[in-house]
């Protein structure tokens, strides 16, 4: 969107304070942003200031684009990704109880390449619902890319033992895997979860205090979500495979979170629809 | 003091006296504070554009000096809202005045 107007400056800050609206709101809201802009100089000029200055004293009232990002960013999303990750947390809830496994291979003979790819379908459904929660957030890029690379090695770390390994068996984690394909698998799934639940949690921190309501319920719920396995790996290294501990975090995480953050997507995809056609 | 908190509530009550666009509602808060209030101006319109989402005010557009502008007007909801918060805010700076001791 350079070059929309003929200030160089003040179009580098709208870039800068727009980044991440919806595509089809940007224009609008550059075109107020310029207006006021335009508003501040014209009072200036009117106060016999010179032009270059009042230009750059208005572009300073202005102020720092990413507070105006951040504030932005909580307020217009896109609808459709919305509707999607309410859907995907709700599919996610579904493979958490094996119902899909249940529903396609009833006589439990799944295959390695079947788990691979099961395993495979979960992590992306939560990259996705990641991905769209990180909308809600402006800035902390080091911690999005640090959950979402974490969530790519947990995959890919997930694929080389279902394939290669036997974890439901003898060897839950990396301290006792049995040759060198098993230990990268390890090494990548397990540092996966740890790199991506600590991101989420540093993540969730750093969006609390949000003005937005929504962002903070949703800041809270990423905290647990990102807790909540970190906790796991902890007692599983610890103590070994409990499946108590399994089942408290797995009740956890899936009754309660996925069915919030669920929520907080389907009131946002309603209300975003509710935008005047003419404004929006 | 928590000016940029209370943003919302003083761009409800300047819209009350009718409606304004962005420019000239921040002026107007500028002058109605006596200058107190420095918020860093492109940071209004994520407030506006919030309270616009949440049904308070409402957007049209308009030609003022010339240029078609976005302007607010307050909606009934709004000004229900503004009734609510101006007589929280009301109790609540009585009941700060009432312990410091000083006069309102």
């Amino acid at each position: 969107m350079t070059g929309s107007t003929p200030y160089a400056n003040l179009d580098r800050w709208l870039d800068q304070a727009t980044r991440g609206v919806p595509r089809r709101r940007v224009d609008s809201i550059r075109a107020e942003l310029t207006a006021h802009f335009e508003d501040t100089t014209a009072d200036l000029l009117e106060q016999g200031i010179p032009p270059a200055t009042a230009q750059q004293r208005a572009l300073a009232a202005l102020g720092d684009p990413q507070a105006v990002a951040r504030g932005f960013n909580g307020v217009h999303h896109s609808p459709h990704h919305y509707l999607v990750a309410a859907l995907a947390c709700l599919l996610l809830l579904l493979e958490n109880f094996d119902l899909p496994q249940r529903f396609l291979m009833p006589d439990g003979t799944g295959g390695s390449i079947f788990y691979a790819a099961d395993h495979a379908l979960t992590t992306l459904l939560t990259f996705y619902v990641v991905l769209v929660m990180g909308r809600l957030v402006v800035g902390h890029h080091a911690a999005k890319k640090i959950v979402l690379g974490g969530l790519l090695a947990n995959l890919v770390g997930a694929a080389i033992l279902d394939l290669v390994g036997d974890t439901w068996a003898t060897v839950p984690t990396l301290l006792k895997a049995s040759n060198g394909a098993e230990g990268l698998g390890f090494l990548l799934r397990d540092g996966g979860i740890l790199a991506s639940s600590a991101g989420l949690v540093v993540l969730g921190v750093g969006v609390l205090p949000a003005l937005n309501p929504r962002a903070k319920g949703l800041a809270i719920a990423v905290i647990i979500e990102g807790m909540a396995p970190l906790l796991y790996l902890i007692t599983l290294y610890l103590d070994g495979r409990n499946f108590l501990y399994f089942f408290l975090l797995l009740a956890l995480n899936t009754m309660i979170l996925l069915p919030a953050i669920s929520l907080v997507f389907m009131r946002a995809w309603i209300s975003s629809r509710h935008l005047p056609a003419q404004l929006a | 003091m928590n000016i940029k908190g209370n943003l919302p509530l003083l761009i409800l009550h300047v819209l009350s006296t009718g409606p304004r666009h962005g420019y000239t509602i921040l002026k107007d808060i500028k002058q109605g504070s006596e200058g107190v209030l420095r918020a860093s101006e492109g940071t209004l319109y994520p407030i506006l554009h919030d309270l616009e989402q949440r049904g308070l005010i409402e957007a049209f557009e308009e030609t003022v000096n010339g240029r078609l502008r976005r302007c607010y007007r307050l909606t009934e909801s709004g000004q229900r809202e503004l009734a609510r918060q101006t007589a929280e805010w009301q109790r609540f700076s009585h009941a700060v005045n009432l312990l410091l001791g000083g006069a309102s």
